[in-house]
């Protein structure tokens, strides 16, 4: 939409109108309205974290991982192991030292029996009867891609990549 | 580092989104516009600060945000453009008592405005009396009286 012609001011005004500048303004924050308004839709899709674009699973049978693929940075974010099959002992299930690093872990839910501290991973030990899930409660504690790498006895071991916002 | 780093993010964040609003966004403050500005403060704390308690931060984050402001102030007396970018341009709204119709559509700014500015500024009752009405940088309208005939 076009504007009047620059006005020819009587020399009472003394004032610095820049039409031409205006008109570029006016068209720029045009332009972003819809920007942050796709931005507030994404973010309800979950590119920033908890929602449908956020939600990932990986895995097999043995065992598999609800995780978010987005996160933030220290805020909660749910690592969900799902553990198949008959197990009626001991589970342990062990979580990568890179992606320990780059977390902290709030809670455990259910709480290991034990845990076991190794060069390159942390081994965690759950009674178990059946299928079962467990759920880490982590912060992540830097930004940026991390990924994660984690592992049951008898199972393929799996791998996860988190991209958290700062 | 980080309080610093968080503090710049959050002032040119804020600097983006509100000159991308326009200057009428938050200009008169309505009862409404006062809340959604607090509420605003109350969000942007969390992100300036975190968890962290500590006046050593608090500090660090006030320093910061006014060093910027302190800086940007340098670049805009220094050049033009820069204060137009980050300020704007006024605008002329009424011209001899006629309303500049699309440019007061595009700046979102309607009769009733200018003639509540009257009012208030200038006691005026008309749009008629009004000689000037400018919709300055600030996001406020003044009015420029059309002088009384003498008696």
């Amino acid at each position: 939409m076009q504007v009047e012609a620059p006005l020819r001011l009587d020399r009472q005004l003394e004032i610095e109108e820049d039409l031409e500048f205006q008109q570029r303004e006016w068209h720029a924050q045009r332009v972003a309205w819809i920007g942050l308004a796709l931005l507030a839709i994404s973010a309800v899709f979950g590119l920033f974290g908890t929602g449908p674009l956020s939600d990932s699973i990986v895995g097999t049978d043995g065992l598999e991982l609800r995780y978010e693929r987005f996160g933030r940075f220290e805020r909660l974010t749910r690592l969900r192991f799902e553990l198949g099959g008959e197990g009626h002992e001991t589970t342990r299930l062990s979580i990568g030292r890179a992606y320990l690093d780059a977390v902290q872990i709030e809670h455990i839910t259910p709480a290991p029996a034990k845990v076991e501290a190794r060069p390159d991973r942390l081994v965690y030990e759950f009674p178990r009867q059946g299928p079962a899930a467990i759920t880490f409660y982590v912060k992540p504690d830097t930004f940026g891609l991390i990924s994660g790498e984690a592992q049951v006895e008898h199972a393929a071991p799996l791998t996860f990549k988190q991209f958290i916002y700062p | 580092m980080d309080a610093v780093m968080r503090a710049a993010a959050i002032y040119f964040f804020l600097l983006i989104v509100f000159r991308l609003a326009g200057q009428r966004t938050l200009a008169n403050l309505t009862t409404f516009d006062f809340v959604l500005l607090l509420v605003i403060a109350e969000a942007t704390q969390q992100g300036l600060l975190g968890a962290d308690f500590s006046v050593t931060t608090a500090f660090l984050v006030i320093v910061t945000l006014v060093g910027i402001d302190i800086g940007l102030s340098l670049l805009k007396n220094r050049f033009v453009g820069v204060d137009k970018l980050l300020e704007g341009v006024p605008l002329v709204l009424v011209a001899d008592g006629k309303p500049l119709k699309a440019r007061m559509e595009r700046a979102r700014i309607d009769e009733s405005d200018v003639l509540m500015a009257a009012r208030e500024r200038q006691g005026l009752e008309r749009l008629d009396q009004i000689r000037y009405a400018v919709l300055e940088r600030t996001g406020q309208i003044s009015i420029i009286p059309k002088r009384q005939p003498a008696l």
